[in-house]
């Protein structure tokens, strides 16, 4: 399996622990655990720049909620399925703008495609790097894939 | 005159010749209110973001933690019937692991009281948090400044800020 590089990993993990307490007043932190969510959806998004990239992010049910009532500043019952959506992909979307910036710096070109729902998540192991977050007791995953 | 405001308690003035001080912020946050249009100000001293870990405690110092005392505060501001006429400002949370070195215990406390304010409709607008320092922080009702003294392993540095 691939390895990534120190510099990689804490790329990735600083911009997700800034992005949930930036955006989402959500403390997010790096966890042991390999993080479970059965047939939970995700969702993904291509960056490229030095290199493709397709960022997937998972959580539980309850970090969902969290997230969502947090930046809406509203009970998840009130609000659409279409909010609850574009509030979980656009969290996504700076996600990878931000990482994409911390991985290659400024003055690469960074290229977002449109942040999508996804069903089949990768699994460890298919040569894909996966990391496990803790969000105030909640699963959190960020996984990263190479393509080409 | 100088009002102290202990670990886990909320104290307000609208005497203008009075100054409310808070000592030692080390991962507690303090955060200071200020309305000049009401010439009032208050400062609550949370230690704790979740009462959670202690409901007991939260019935005798509710501001001990944040998530039942920013209510208070917010109950406060709310006998003047304007909120929009109060500023927020926070200092403390410094970086400080619980003790399992699970947490980060000042972020955390920093990631209530913004969720908490943030979903009552009011933003921070100015924040001094973080790092490995120890803060002392005055507020002055007249002015609405802030007096800031650092304190860190070997050094002292002092600062003012002003609203």
């Amino acid at each position: 399996m691939e390895v990534i590089a120190e510099r990689e990993r804490t790329a990735v993990e600083t911009t997700v622990m800034e992005t949930f307490a930036e955006m989402a007043f959500l403390d997010v932190m790096p966890s042991n655990s390999k993080n479970e969510f059965g047939t939970s959806q995700g969702f993904a998004v291509n960056i490229a720049g030095n290199e493709r990239l397709r960022c997937y992010l998972d959580m539980s049910i309850a970090a969902k909620h969290a997230v969502v009532e947090n930046i809406h500043a509203d009970a998840w019952t009130e609000l659409s399925s279409e909010e609850i959506d574009d509030c979980l992909l656009e969290i996504l979307n700076v996600l990878g703008g931000t990482l994409g910036r911390a991985l290659w710096g400024e003055a690469v070109r960074c290229k977002l495609g449109f942040p999508e729902v996804v069903v089949m998540m990768p699994g460890r192991g298919d040569g894909v790097h996966v990391f496990d977050f803790d969000a105030e007791g909640e699963p959190l995953t960020v996984i990263m894939e190479r393509r080409g | 005159m100088r009002i102290d405001v202990g670990i886990g308690e909320f104290k307000a003035s609208r005497n203008a010749g009075d100054t409310l001080k808070t000592y030692g912020l080390g991962s507690c946050i303090a955060l200071i209110i200020h309305s000049k249009q009401f010439g009032a100000g208050g400062l609550i001293h949370v230690a704790l973001p979740d009462s959670s870990a202690n409901p007991a405690k939260a019935r005798t110092l509710p501001c001990y933690f944040a998530d039942t005392g920013i209510p208070k505060v917010l109950q406060y501001i709310d006998c003047f019937g304007a909120r929009k006429a109060f500023s927020y400002r926070v200092f403390g949370g410094a970086s400080i692991l619980d003790d399992n070195g699970h947490f980060d215990i000042g972020k955390r406390n920093l990631l209530t009281i913004k969720r908490m304010l943030w979903k009552a409709g009011y933003g921070i607008i100015h924040e001094d948090v973080g790092g490995t320092v120890s803060r002392t922080v005055a507020l002055d009702i007249a002015s609405g400044s802030v007096a800031v003294n650092y304190v860190e392993t070997n050094k002292t540095k002092q600062g003012v800020q002003r609203a």
